[in-house]
């Protein structure tokens, strides 16, 4: 098993993570995708003893996120996690979502904070946003995935070969459901716990919001129209 | 000829020439000087077109013949732009993969 990190100058938070990985996931081989970052990201890491590919420049979440999918698909590992750096994926969550996936069941699980009542309150405008994506993706796929946004997923190996090619670019999480949903790849979602992140602050503005609701739903439609060649 | 008309395809001629000097020294593909070299082509031509250009205008109903001129190069800017866009979302693309791939490498380089 693989734990991807894309991280864009994340160095108040990334040790933490990664100690927290270390005690609750000994096994678990990890890589710190530093997107271009300009702090001491990459340093951290490396002397918490992940791997770490560090990107010359900034990718965004897509390009980094799809950098470790690449490794994963040539290390040909079973399973492939998603952890963001800030800490708000908290691992101790993760085997209900590494179970199905290592044994086939699914090729992606979600950990999702609203297919029951996990606790998770968020603003509310996150939340407006995130059922307004579900209901779309429905619309688009014929398949409900109540968290769309969530990044803490694990991927099986027919994922990671998908995503090691094809992977979005700007804002993926939405956007790679309906390509793995389109590709005839099982996804599913399991109730996760999520917490506020531990250091930094999220570069989600208001106006970015609604940049982000119409770009997703665009790439969303336009991924839907896309002949599959499988 | 008139001095507009004169001065048109001495800018189509020069125009051309710096597409083709271009395009010889590898600053600019021949794939994407065709469109420029046409561009010339239009210009050298373009005080022949009088004629073919006053029938247009009245088949389109536009009173200003000349008028013609500007449309066509509004539509052509805007078809020209549009590719650059394509051209830029290719190279981002290809830009994403090989920094991926460079970054990879490095590391592979770097593992024990």
């Amino acid at each position: 098993m693989l734990i991807i990190i894309p991280a864009y100058n994340e160095a108040g938070s990334i040790g933490l993570v990664l100690d927290e990985i270390r005690t609750y996931m000994p096994t678990a081989d990890v890589l710190v995708v530093s997107d271009g970052s300009t702090d001491d990201t990459a340093a951290i890491a490396r002397e918490r003893g992940a791997m770490v590919v560090e990107l010359p420049h900034n990718l965004g979440i897509g390009g980094a996120m799809q950098t470790g999918y690449r490794y994963a698909a040539r290390h040909r590992y079973q399973a492939a996690v998603q952890v963001d750096a800030d800490g708000q994926h908290d691992v101790r969550e993760l085997p209900p979502l590494l179970t199905p996936v290592l044994s086939g069941e699914v090729d992606l699980a979600i950990g999702s904070r609203y297919v029951t009542d996990t606790g998770y309150r968020g603003p509310l405008s996150r939340r407006i946003g995130s059922w307004l994506l579900a209901h779309w993706v429905r619309l688009m796929t014929g398949q409900m995935i109540h968290d769309p946004t969530s990044g803490f997923r694990v991927a099986g190996p027919r994922a990671i070969a998908l995503f090691a090619e094809e992977y979005p670019v700007d804002y993926p999480e939405v956007e790679s459901l309906v390509l793995l949903i389109r590709r005839g790849l099982t996804v599913r979602e399991w109730p996760v716990r999520m917490r506020p992140r531990l250091a930094g602050r999220s570069s989600i503005t208001p106006l970015k919001s609604v940049e982000y609701m119409i770009k997703v739903g665009l790439a969303v439609w336009i991924q839907r129209m896309r002949r599959e060649v499988t | 000829m008139n001095r507009v008309a004169g001065l048109v395809t001495l800018l189509g001629l020069a125009f051309g020439w710096t597409v083709i000097q271009a395009m010889r020294r590898r600053k600019l593909s021949e794939r994407d000087g065709l469109p420029w070299l046409g561009l010339s082509v239009v210009l050298i031509a373009a005080p022949l077109l009088r004629q073919p250009l006053d029938r247009v205008a009245a088949w389109l109903g536009v009173h200003y013949a000349p008028a013609i001129w500007l449309l066509v190069g509004m539509i052509g800017l805007f078809f020209i732009c549009f590719r650059l866009t394509m051209v830029v979302t290719d190279l981002q693309a290809r830009v994403v993969r090989l920094t991926q791939e460079l970054a990879l490498m490095k590391q592979e380089d770097k593992a024990p």
